[in-house]
């Protein structure tokens, strides 16, 4: 007897992963299919006209292929059951053969002693030594059309098993009714953009949303910890979601937690911010630098605008970096290098007023210097010295700062700053020594 | 002309919900081939057995695809979103440029 090999619980199990496979594209059809209806309130126009479109093409291509799964599933359990009949069936046949053959067997045993019987009553008139062989013999026939009988059904089970499979083997072959990709989502991407490029599209706009989360929980954090008062409840919940946010923030670019805030708001890693960036105060960069970038340089148009955009969406990138990761270096580039750029610009758009600031404090030290040489000649002369010196040294920054826009004109700025400051100190001081 | 009207918190609800249904349909390429393979070792027969496991990759593919179109459309809505927001900001710049 043919045996039918397989395991009815390993293909209903597999038939179960397919169903809750095929259950989950059919949410997602719904979904996809709900979007039009759910954006029709608040979206009309030529995209939301394209972005039905696709969101039914994809709805279309999910509902087909769930519908195609739940039918292979299904077949599968069908399957599952009637291999698991056939295999109760021709177990069951196996036995009652067994059965039979036993019984066969028995019955020629008997049936084999008639023979010798009819020569011991050939020898011995009046024996009977029959013992039922001649009965035995009779049931024998009888036996094997039983066994027949119980064969030919084993042969129907299998041949029924043979048709099972082969519906079976159809539904598993069949081929998926989605075989290829993007014609299905038909977005109308205004210019053809393919899978990848919105996601990195996807990218740009999650970071853009990291920075602005980052300003606000940072700004949360601040508030809440500079409170005179212990925070209520719903304060301290505020103040576990802006960390968390913040968080989440960082790890949108670096991947890592954000830098741990004491209190006051200052991270501990600030520190090192300080030390590489001055007294740049992130959050005014960043919002110099979105307004740069958004509004450019009305008044310079061309090259300088273009610039002031691309230096302003840089310091902004760049501070929204710092804000949640104090150590980013590319951060601290991008911030220093728009740090150095407004500078850089701020003395060009100045210069008139720094030579005239220039002019006039030398203007004003010379007299006094002048004045001073006839009271106390050496200090005087000392004194001119110096301020010379640091006037001398803003008038070249000036001409330095004017020829470059970078790194160099920013250091140069805050140098004309200190020569000016320590040039009007003296001044404002020598009245009060009676020169 | 077509007119239009945009409220974009709309298309960001819509488009996160999109999104995230096609993220949850990913998973379904394992599964699927999981499932696939699970019968393959099933069923006694090598015929059939050969059946299910070239079916997997056919199935994988497909469902990877769904599970791509599903968030394609969430993606482009979220695209979406921040160009109709970029250009709100800059029409209020302007705006606030020109009073």
């Amino acid at each position: 007897m043919k045996a039918v090999l397989g395991s009815p619980e390993l293909i209903r199990g597999g038939a179960t992963r397919l169903a809750e496979v095929s259950d989950q594209l059919s949410r997602s059809a719904t979904t996809l299919g709900l979007a039009p209806g759910a954006t029709a309130g608040g979206w009309a126009g030529p995209a939301a006209v394209a972005f039905d479109g696709a969101a039914e093409g994809a709805a279309t291509a999910c509902r087909s292929s769930a519908e195609r799964l739940a039918e292979i599933a299904e077949a599968s359990r069908r399957y599952a059951d009637r291999l698991q009949a056939t295999q109760e069936e021709l177990a069951t046949l196996a036995r009652r053969e067994a059965e039979l053959g036993a019984q066969e067997l028995a019955l020629r045993v008997k049936a084999a002693a008639v023979r010798p019987a009819e020569q011991v009553a050939a020898l011995v008139p009046g024996a009977d030594l029959d013992l039922g062989g001649r009965a035995a013999a009779a049931q024998i026939e009888e036996m094997g059309a039983q066994r027949a009988r119980v064969s030919a059904a084993a042969q129907e089970a299998a041949r029924r098993h043979d048709l099972d499979k082969a519906a079976f083997e159809a539904a598993l072959t069949a081929p998926p009714p989605v075989t290829s990709g993007w014609p299905i989502v038909g977005i109308a991407t205004p210019d053809g953009a393919t899978l990848s490029e919105l996601k990195k599209r996807k990218k740009v706009v999650a970071q853009a949303r990291a920075t602005t989360n980052a300003f606000r929980a940072r700004a949360t954090i601040e508030r809440i910890e500079r409170l005179p008062e212990l925070p209520d409840r719903a304060t301290a919940k505020e103040l576990a979601a802006a960390k968390k946010s913040l968080d989440s923030a960082a790890k949108t670019f670096t991947g890592e937690k954000a830098a741990p805030l004491t209190r006051g708001g200052v991270a501990q890693s600030s520190a090192l911010v300080k030390g590489a960036l001055g007294r740049v105060n992130l959050a005014m960069t960043a919002k110099e630098g979105v307004l740069d970038a958004w509004n450019g340089d009305p008044d310079h148009p061309g090259f300088r605008d273009v610039t002031t955009r691309v230096a302003g969406a840089g310091g902004a990138i760049g501070a929204g970096m710092l804000l949640v990761s104090a150590t980013n270096p590319v951060g601290m580039t991008l911030v220093t290098a728009y740090g150095a750029y407004k500078a850089g610009t701020w003395i060009y758009d100045h210069r008139e007023d720094i030579k005239r600031v220039a002019t006039q404090a030398w203007q004003r030290v010379a007299p006094a210097v002048e004045a001073a040489k006839e009271a106390v000649t050496e200090r005087v002369e000392a004194a001119k010295e110096a301020v010379t010196e640091r006037v001398e040294t803003a008038k070249e920054a000036v001409s330095g700062a004017l020829s470059e826009a970078g790194n160099a004109a920013r250091e140069k700025a805050n140098e004309v700053r200190e020569g000016l400051a320590a040039g009007f100190s003296r001044l404002v001081q020598a009245p009060r020594f009676g020169w | 002309m077509v007119s239009a009207r945009v409220d974009t918190s709309v298309i960001g609800t819509a488009a996160r919900r999109v999104a995230s249904s096609g993220r949850d349909c990913a998973g379904g390429v394992v599964q699927v081939s999981a499932g696939l393979g699970q019968m393959a070792g099933g069923v006694g027969d090598g015929a059939l057995a050969s059946a299910a496991r070239s079916a997997v990759g056919q199935w994988a593919r497909s469902v990877a695809i769904c599970a791509g179109a599903a968030e394609a459309v969430g993606l482009a809505l979220e695209v979406a979103e921040s160009q109709y927001d970029a250009a709100e900001r800059t029409a209020t710049a302007s705006f606030a440029r020109s009073a």
